[in-house]
């Protein structure tokens, strides 16, 4: 996982340095470049969840279990001037589900558990969120085929938090099936970040994105078949989704004459 | 010149994003935990304390042990009980494990930790009439009697599941006028989210037995 995770870092970084130096090589005592009026893109990446919903702690209600997962997402800008304008995006993260060995050892457990022989455990659904944000963005000129664009956006988010099921199995019987169902919140979101923006050609560009997400749903978690009071169990999630998005952006621009 | 560094950017995107989205891609873990010999509580002794509530100088205890927990020769020599008719009796189930005691003259209380894992246990008692006759266990709710039953037997104590369960390791045995002897049969059921308040769900820890003598001279 965490080998993989290098890999991706290492594969994004080369492809931003290479790049960079690229644009850097070109457009030494260049003019200045042509100011973009709209771009319209496709975004996707990495998503590394923070906080307590990356926790993997049995014992911690707050724990997420939300692991390193993916991202895409459709964005658009439109440019008021050479260097503000509004930004819309959006966008889907999908969250693996980490921590399944914790939740099968925690309930077979004791003294959190059901001190039984064995527990058969797996994820329902998945963590994943739909974000609709929109927000100001500035961006200047490092060179003529470089810019660097920061913006902020904030919005709507629905927000789906993973369900599971375990099966006790003691003494060899093997018990009903018990269920944390999937949920799903809506509330708002925000989303900050800063982004490298390579002008692949007139109408082209690549962008090399990193944002901070965020927003904070209010789960209430409906649990199947939960006869006695025993082992974890969460009747509702209300911890900060964040993490960082490590992006990259195809972006088509139509320029000012 | 300029066409072929497009077509490499492109490219560079392409298989970036793809190996992006092949690791991101959808992983639904599942685990399970290492299948042990299937097995509950190492318990070999049922012990039971009768108490006379209106006597307290009116004791019993009945013992029943099976030192070797899958099965093995059973020692009956102790588990034997007698009561008065007409009288009630608070009784305490004790769980003992003799095979790993604390010290050569402590045996290890099993009570205890059945106690903590009250909201997935229930002591359930039965009469085995096989041996004796005239001998029946009911186990009505409080306040209540089955007519015809030599043995009333309401548990105490009850858990902290919503609404409350009966555990039995504290119960009341109640006996009526008529003498009677039998055989009862007592067993402590693990019941992991399937504790209803009845014997049936889940796997049974320990099941052992006491002779009871109901007798109004003792």
């Amino acid at each position: 996982m965490k080998k993989q995770l290098l890999n991706i870092i290492t594969t994004t970084a080369v492809t931003c340095a290479l790049f960079i130096s690229i644009a850097h090589g070109q457009d030494i005592n260049q003019q200045t470049q042509v100011a973009p009026k709209f771009m319209i893109g496709f975004t996707g990446g990495v998503t590394m969840p923070m906080g307590n919903f990356a926790k993997t702690d049995y014992y911690n209600g707050a724990s997420g279990f939300a692991g390193t997962g993916g991202n895409f997402g459709f964005t658009a800008t439109y440019f008021i001037d050479k260097h503000w304008g509004i930004s819309e995006l959006f966008s889907y993260h999908q969250f693996n589900f980490v921590g399944a060995e914790n939740m099968a050892l925690g309930m077979q457990g004791f003294p959190d558990g059901f001190d039984c022989d064995s527990v058969n455990f797996k994820v329902m659904g998945n963590n994943h969120t739909f974000n609709f944000l929109i927000g100001p963005v500035y961006t200047t000129g490092i060179s003529k085929k470089l810019n660097l664009d920061f913006r902020l956006l904030v919005g709507f988010v629905n927000a789906n938090l993973a369900g599971n099921s375990f099966t006790i199995t003691d003494g060899g019987v093997t018990d009903p099936t018990f269920y944390q169902a999937v949920s799903w919140a809506n509330t708002f979101g925000s989303q900050l970040g800063a982004a490298l923006r390579y002008n692949i050609s007139k109408h082209v560009s690549l962008s090399a994105n990193v944002d901070f997400f965020y927003s904070k749903p209010d789960f209430e978690v409906n649990n199947i078949n939960r006869n006695n009071l025993a082992g974890r169990e969460i009747l509702s999630y209300d911890q900060p989704v964040e993490g960082i998005n490590g992006n990259l952006t195809l972006y088509y621009i139509l320029s000012r004459k | 010149m300029k066409k072929s560094k497009n077509l490499i950017a492109v490219a560079a995107i392409i298989i970036t994003g793809i190996y992006m989205f092949s690791w991101c891609s959808c992983n639904k873990k599942a685990a399970a935990t290492p299948p042990i010999v299937p097995g509950n509580e190492p318990i070999t002794t049922l012990q039971m304390i009768f108490q006379n509530i209106n006597d307290p100088s009116d004791i019993d205890t009945g013992t029943w042990t099976q030192l070797n927990v899958n099965g093995g020769p059973i020692d009956y020599s102790k588990a034997h009980v007698t009561l008065k008719t007409n009288a009630s009796y608070r009784v305490y189930v004790n769980l003992l494990d003799l095979d790993f005691p604390v010290s050569a003259d402590t045996p290890y209380f099993v009570t205890g930790e059945i106690q903590a894992r009250e909201n997935f246990h229930l002591v359930c008692f039965q009469a085995d009439t096989s041996f004796y006759g005239n001998f029946s266990v009911g186990t009505p709710a409080w306040g209540t009697t089955l007519p015809g039953i030599t043995l009333n037997i309401y548990r105490e104590d009850s858990d902290m599941n919503t609404p409350k369960l009966a555990v039995g390791l504290i119960d009341s045995f109640v006996t009526s006028a008529d003498s009677s002897s039998g055989i009862l049969d007592v067993t402590l059921h693990h019941q992991p989210n399937v504790k209803n308040g009845t014997c049936p769900p889940g796997s049974i820890d320990i099941d052992g037995t006491d002779t009871v003598y109901i007798s109004p001279h003792k």
